[in-house]
């Protein structure tokens, strides 16, 4: 049973690849992964001169995948940085938003979340993948 | 004066010219905490300013702080920023006070400018020492972190932030001035001093995994009290001028030098600094480091340290003749090293639980950041806990 329950876990991981996608009318493209890092940690708000608006994800399990596999941080890392930031009036606290937030949010250009690849929607591209 | 005056007209006309846009916000942090000192002979305590800590006892009021911060959004480029703390002071009085607080202006394009009371920048955590959920640890090192005694300052900050390739930078600089009184425990005394022409800079960069930082400040300081003004004033009618000009504390230049290097990437935790003081006056000149490692398991973050500080000429056996100013000297012996292991839990988006014992072991005669009457040192085991909050 116990083995079972890791086989179903580790295939809902595997399925559960995470992508960063924008409005399919954005200039943007493609974006290294370093500068994903650097506007999800408040170091920047621009690519190649486009001012971006960066979704966080109230979706727990997506959000922590996200902490670990495209900011390389763990999520208490995360929320450690994230304080820091806040409490020395550097940034205010990132609002986080709901799945049809999300989706209403991706209809502006620039605008860009992190969702799991098996949600991605026509009206939407791609901009960085993990290989 | 004029600052201040400035700031107010500044907000003023911000306040009245966008009373319809602001938006409001407040936020609390803080930590309670105990902390378990063994040995007796010692006060052991956070920094400098504290009076009481833990002695053989339970204390308290070591960690344990509650604190406010206010942002007044006025506009897209401008806010008023304000954060106060209530904590255990000098005078072993629980007390409230602003920390810091200013009118900030973000261009939105890589420049941020500050004008009011300012966090100075000596150190990686020098902003957020008093949040203790941004931080690993309980307490940062006090072997670099209580090297210099003021942590803010009445002036100005510019900040410029840019990305080359993959590669970040920032760059501070930061002029103004202060005054505060520094408590001298050890010999019942108090000091005002005076911060004048502070300038700092400070240099950032690398990337979201690993950071180097560079920090350089320079001021005029000056460290008055009735007692120092007998003993120097009567130094100088005993026609003793050149020991007073060389240990008097008058409009000294003084020097700040600190660098930094650390790595947050894939759970691990790297994190080490080194800061040296340089005041040519009874203030004794002084250096040490720290280095952190650490490893996050996924809610553990268990970590080892290692920190050690040193007068960069001993005080303990100052012989000047006069009975007066070798007491003054000895008291300035901030030697010492200690080994700190601990553990920090992260519960949820608003508390981490912390413990931490450190074994510290002080060096020469008089010595240590910690409060004692002994002449020969002895080592200290203390066990801390912390419950970190933000809301």
């Amino acid at each position: 049973m116990k083995i079972i329950f890791l086989l179903l876990l580790g295939v809902y991981f595997l399925d559960a690849q995470i992508v960063v996608v924008t409005n399919k009318n954005s200039q943007l493209n493609s974006i290294p992964k370093e500068i994903v890092q650097y506007i999800y940690l408040a170091k920047t708000d621009k690519v190649e001169n486009i001012k971006v608006k960066p979704i966080v994800s109230d979706d727990k399990n997506l959000h922590g995948g996200f902490c670990n596999t495209i900011l390389c941080k763990s999520e208490s890392q995360y929320n450690s940085y994230w304080a820091r930031l806040v409490f020395t009036g550097r940034k205010p606290i990132a609002k986080r938003f709901g799945w049809n937030e999300i989706v209403k949010k991706l209809q502006e250009l620039n605008t860009i979340a992190y969702i799991e690849k098996k949600d991605l929607r026509e009206e939407w591209k791609i901009i960085y993948e993990e290989n | 004066m004029k600052i201040k005056k400035l700031l107010c007209k500044i907000i003023f006309l911000l306040l009245t010219s966008s009373a319809y846009s602001s938006e409001f916000e407040i936020k609390t942090f803080g930590t309670l905490s105990t902390v378990y000192n063994d040995n007796s002979n010692y006060i052991y305590r956070k920094d400098i300013f504290q009076k009481d800590g833990s002695s053989d006892d339970l204390s308290y009021k070591t960690d344990t702080l509650i604190g406010l911060q206010t942002t007044l959004k006025i506009n897209e480029k401008f806010s008023l920023l304000l954060q106060g703390i209530v904590n255990n002071d000098y005078n072993d009085e629980v007390k409230a006070k602003i920390d810091w607080g200013y009118l900030k202006y973000d261009s939105g394009e890589n420049i941020i400018v500050k004008v009011g009371r300012i966090r100075t920048p000596y150190y990686k955590n020098s902003d957020n020492l008093n949040v203790g959920y941004s931080n690993l640890m309980i307490r940062e090192s006090i072997e670099v972190y209580g090297q210099v005694p003021f942590s803010s300052y009445n002036g100005i900050e510019v900040i410029y932030s840019n990305i080359i390739d993959k590669y970040f930078y920032t760059f501070q600089a930061n002029y103004g001035k202060e005054e505060l009184t520094v408590p001298i425990h050890s010999i019942n005394q108090k000091a005002n001093v005076e911060i004048d022409n502070l300038y700092a800079m400070n240099l950032t960069f690398g990337t979201t995994a690993l950071q180097a930082r560079f920090t350089y400040l320079n001021a005029d300081i000056t460290a008055s009290s009735a007692s120092l003004e007998q003993l120097f004033g009567g130094l100088r009618a005993s026609g003793l001028n050149e020991l007073a000009d060389r240990y008097e504390f008058k409009d000294k230049k003084s020097e700040y030098m600190g660098v930094g290097l650390f790595l947050d990437y894939n759970n691990i935790l790297f994190s080490t600094e080194y800061g040296r003081r340089r005041i040519s006056s009874f203030f004794a000149n002084i250096h040490g480091y720290y280095a952190t490692l650490g490893y996050s398991f996924d809610k553990f973050i268990p970590f080892v340290t290692y920190a050690k500080s040193k007068m960069d000429v001993p005080t303990y056996d100052a012989n000047t003749g006069v009975a007066a100013l070798d007491a003054l000297l000895r008291a300035q012996n901030l030697a010492q090293s200690s080994k700190t292991v601990g553990i920090k839990y992260y519960i949820n988006e608003n508390f981490d639980l912390k413990f931490q014992y450190e074994h510290v072991v002080p060096k020469g005669d008089f010595g240590s950041y910690h409060l004692s009457t002994l002449q020969k040192p002895q080592e200290l085991n203390v066990f801390s806990f912390a419950l970190d909050f933000i809301f």
